[in-house]
């Protein structure tokens, strides 16, 4: 399942020109900065192995910033800066993971991994929340007005919290039998003036794009 | 930060690749995700911490690397390379549903100085996202009218996961001991007992990156006669936790010897009030032993990372599984008081004698 990268790998426009320059210059272990960012994503995008992985549906979830150890490595920290560019694939359920040697200008390795084991982009969040809020199960659980809900997008921890707004957690499957079986559910949480409303109840499968109603739990 | 300060940090960004004497005294990250402190706060030195933090969405506060001190003459020993939360497991008694916090990306929660209030509270990040915390930890020892009260380092930051908020929370004490916690807090989701189960990556690098070991090391007694069985990890894979056994999980590296040359552990001992073991095979076992992989980050395949390859003087990756048990209550119906669960990191022939002591 993972395809390694051996050694260099490609030449690109956007790259080979000039190492990134930065108006104040990161430390080895800082966060990215945002112009590294771009570099990350233009790089692994630009990769043609990558592009060829990613095919038409693939979705941006993270950009950040990582320290791989060299397999001799003796140093305290790695000798250059690298990003993890973190791709969800929807026809596979699985992710791609793309290691961007930012100093080079480069892809060094990338990497499948499990859709269990990629976070939710904010494209999904929203998409389960449009999805709910047009399903008229959900909309009879607010007596048939619903109170003007806002999907709340990544990272919900830097907004206001008083709005009327739905949140999502990602759950597991009970087992074989559950709707959710091998596929990328989210519940939803519906917050009312800082109240949450029907909770555990509307959950959304990423994959099939249905809505799935659950009894409320005692 | 000024021109000259820049500089001369900018010119610290090859000390990567500096012999071993010049590396210790580098600085690897910029302010403010770099903290260095030294213990006690008061009076002649005798610890030292210095590390570098960062907040991801998921992982919430993240350490990226720790060293420490244990004295101002002695080189710095690195620790930590990279230690963070890599999944929050929820399950409920009713089988659904089960949800995984990490995975979903939650983003921090900014601090106010009502969280973090200073002095010697300080809050930090572009966000306001994290409070570090120098403080009067208690009683280190005492015998009669000998004593000494310690204090520690805390950076602690809040993930904001819907109806809950987890406070995550890494604690470097004056005596090399290093916690590791996360309290749970917020609005409870309906009245069905349920489980928080965080699971720690915990890429210890003890003297760098190269040849560490981990053990586990079990008290057993037959008859009056007590004794303790180290046992080397050999091959990746999970570790049940023993409560009668005392159990603890040892990193070493090969060649980390204290004054006294004995080997320099630091020993991972759950902090715990019960264990949580699910169906899902993540959670088959309290400790997990892996190689280093670069992308190997997700707890919740950490059953598929650990494959069998040798871990024995290896870069090793220790992985540690938790849980509280929340069996919800009245006191429950507004808001969830925080309730936490961890581990403890505790250097063992560390140091040649008694820290801070006399």
């Amino acid at each position: 399942m993972s395809i390694r990268r051996a050694s260099v790998i490609v030449a690109l426009a956007v790259g080979m020109t000039a190492p990134v320059v930065h108006a104040q210059a990161p430390l080895p272990l800082d966060p990215l900065t945002p112009p590294e960012r771009a570099v990350a994503e233009s790089v692994a995008r630009g990769d043609r192995r990558v592009r060829e992985a990613l095919g038409a549906e693939a979705q941006l979830v993270s950009i950040q910033f990582v320290a791989p150890k060299a397999a001799d490595a003796q140093l305290d920290v790695p000798a250059r800066r690298h990003a993890e560019v973190l791709f969800f694939l929807p026809p596979s359920n699985a992710g791609l993971a793309v290691l961007v040697d930012l100093e080079g200008r480069q892809v060094v390795d990338l990497v499948r991994a499990p859709g269990e084991s990629v976070p939710l982009s904010g494209e999904e969040v929203e998409r389960a929340v449009r999805l709910a809020l047009a399903d008229r199960r959900v909309v009879q659980l607010f007596d048939g007005v619903l109170p003007g809900f806002r999907p709340e997008r990544l990272p919900p921890g830097i907004r206001d919290t008083s709005h009327t707004r739905v949140e999502a957690i990602r759950t597991l499957a009970t087992g074989p039998s559950d709707p959710c079986y091998r596929r990328r559910c989210v519940v939803l949480f519906f917050r009312v003036e800082n109240r949450y409303m029907h909770l555990n109840q509307v959950f959304v499968d990423l994959i099939s794009n249905r809505v799935i109603m659950r009894t409320p739990q005692k | 930060m000024t021109g000259a300060g820049r500089g001369a940090l900018v010119a610290l960004v090859s000390a990567a690749a500096l012999p071993g004497g010049a590396r210790a005294q580098a600085q690897f990250c910029s302010t403010p995700y770099y903290v260095e402190q030294g213990f006690p706060t008061a009076g002649a030195e005798q610890t030292r911490w210095k590390l570098c933090w960062r907040v991801l969405a998921g992982n919430n506060l993240v350490i990226s690397g720790a060293w420490f001190r244990p004295a101002p003459t002695a080189n710095w020993i690195k620790l930590i390379y990279d230690a963070r939360l890599a999944e929050l497991f929820v399950p409920y008694h009713a089988g659904s549903p089960r949800y995984l916090d990490v995975g979903y990306n939650f983003g921090s929660y900014p601090l106010d100085v009502i969280d973090c209030p200073g002095p010697p509270g300080v809050i930090l990040g572009a966000n306001n996202e994290v409070c570090k915390q120098v403080r009067d930890r208690g009683l280190a020892w005492k015998h009669d009218g000998q004593k000494r009260r310690g204090e520690e380092l805390v950076l602690w930051s809040v993930m904001a996961a819907a109806n809950y908020n987890y406070v995550v929370e890494w604690t470097f004490r004056d005596d090399g001991v290093v916690l590791g916690r996360l309290g749970a807090t917020g609005q409870i989701a309906g009245s069905n007992t349920h489980v928080h189960g965080p699971i720690w990556r915990l890429d210890l690098d003890l003297n760098g990156a190269c040849c560490d070991a981990i053990s586990t090391v079990t008290h057993s007694e037959v008859g009056a006669t007590g004794v303790d069985t180290h046992t080397d990890v050999q091959i990746e894979g999970g570790r049940v936790w023993s409560a009668t056994g005392f159990r603890k999980f040892a990193i070493r590296d090969q060649s980390l010897v204290n004054a006294s040359n004995k080997t320099s552990h630091w020993q991972l001992m759950p902090v715990v009030t019960g264990i949580p073991l699910h169906q899902e095979l993540f959670t088959k076992y309290t400790g997990w032993v892996t190689r280093y992989r670069w992308n190997e980050m997700a707890g919740s395949q950490v059953h598929i990372y650990a494959n069998g390859e040798s871990v024995l003087y290896r870069d090793v990756v220790l992985w540690y599984y938790g849980g509280l048990h929340h069996m919800v209550r009245d006191e429950d119906a507004g808001m969830t008081h925080l309730m936490w669960t961890g581990f403890m990191l505790m250097p063992f022939n560390l140091f040649g004698s008694t820290p801070l002591y006399p």
